[in-house]
């Protein structure tokens, strides 16, 4: 009903606004980080080609994120004012490095990988569409909105992907691994960042359902 | 919509066409063609005032109120 007078408010826009120093930098940004992910994405689909097709053989070292938090059992010697304290490592977040990799666990880490690298390029994929529409004035539209949307549920699977891959982690390869001067502590990083990210652009997208209103009112108003 | 917009009966009245009357008022001709297709979600004091002025007429001659059981029929 409103396309006709959007388009002419969009045609208006973009003759009379200047894009704000802000609104570019980011769209350089995201094309050049979009560009580089989409690299990414390409190594992340030969790795597993690689993998499932046994190309490394035994001679395969991969380092992963260790799922829970860890004590290191090591006093170590704090000198402040001329005072001696000890102090210890509580709660560290680290990687494992496995030395001659088993090829089931390859392959599984590596899927795994793959699919929050995917997740990843979804979301970055509805922001850069976002954001390209945001640099040429057209910020109110429907489209935006289901990127916005787009974006907070695929921020969301990632939270869930993280939260499920650790826990299967943990309880396949973390919890029999035995460290003479590291103690495995069953506390998981909750990754809330994330979760709160998905939260905030969710609700993002249901201001701009509120802008798109008021834009149409805006509009068809003679 | 239960109100209507009577602007193309009162141009024909007057024997004006929407360019005529969309120079004379000021208004672009999408925003008219939006009033005179009876799409537009709200009119302005100032776009009312100058279409009358132009016409010569009443906001009356332009809106005109109908049930919607009435205009649907």
């Amino acid at each position: 009903m409103c396309i006709f007078a959007t388009q002419i408010l969009i045609l208006n826009a973009m003759k009379t606004l200047k894009t704000p120093l802000s609104i570019n930098i980011i769209y350089w940004l995201t094309q050049v980080i979009f560009g580089l992910f989409l690299l990414v994405c390409g190594a992340a689909v030969v790795f597993n080609i690689m993998l499932y097709t046994d190309f490394f053989g035994n001679d395969l070292q991969l380092h992963t994120h260790f799922p829970v938090k860890v004590n290191i059992l090591e006093e170590g010697n704090l000198y402040l004012n001329n005072t001696n304290i000890k102090v210890e490592l509580v709660e560290g977040i680290t990687k494992i490095h496995f030395f001659n990799t088993p090829l089931f666990l390859a392959r599984w880490i590596g899927t795994a990988l793959m699919m929050a690298i995917f997740i990843i390029l979804y979301a970055m994929f509805s922001f850069r569409k976002f954001i390209i529409n945001v640099k040429k004035h057209i910020i109110f539209l429907e489209e935006n909105i289901q990127h916005l949307k787009n974006m907070a549920y695929a921020i969301l699977a990632l939270w869930i992907f993280t939260i499920v891959y650790m826990r299967i982690m943990y309880q396949t390869i973390a919890k029999h691994i035995e460290f003479k001067h590291v103690e495995i502590v069953d506390d998981f990083p909750n990754f809330a960042g994330l979760l709160m990210a998905a939260l905030f652009i969710w609700v993002l997208s249901h201001i701009f359902m509120r802008g798109v209103k008021l834009q149409d009112e805006q509009n068809l108003t003679v | 919509m239960a109100v209507i917009v009577n602007l193309d009966v009162v141009l024909a009245q007057r024997k004006k066409s929407l360019t005529e009357l969309s120079q004379e008022v000021g208004i672009t001709m999408a925003n008219l063609s939006i009033l005179k297709k009876g799409k537009a979600r709200a009119i302005r004091f100032s776009t009312l005032n100058a279409i009358c002025k132009v016409l010569d007429c009443q906001p009356g001659d332009i809106l005109e109120y109908k049930s919607d059981d009435e205009a649907q029929g």
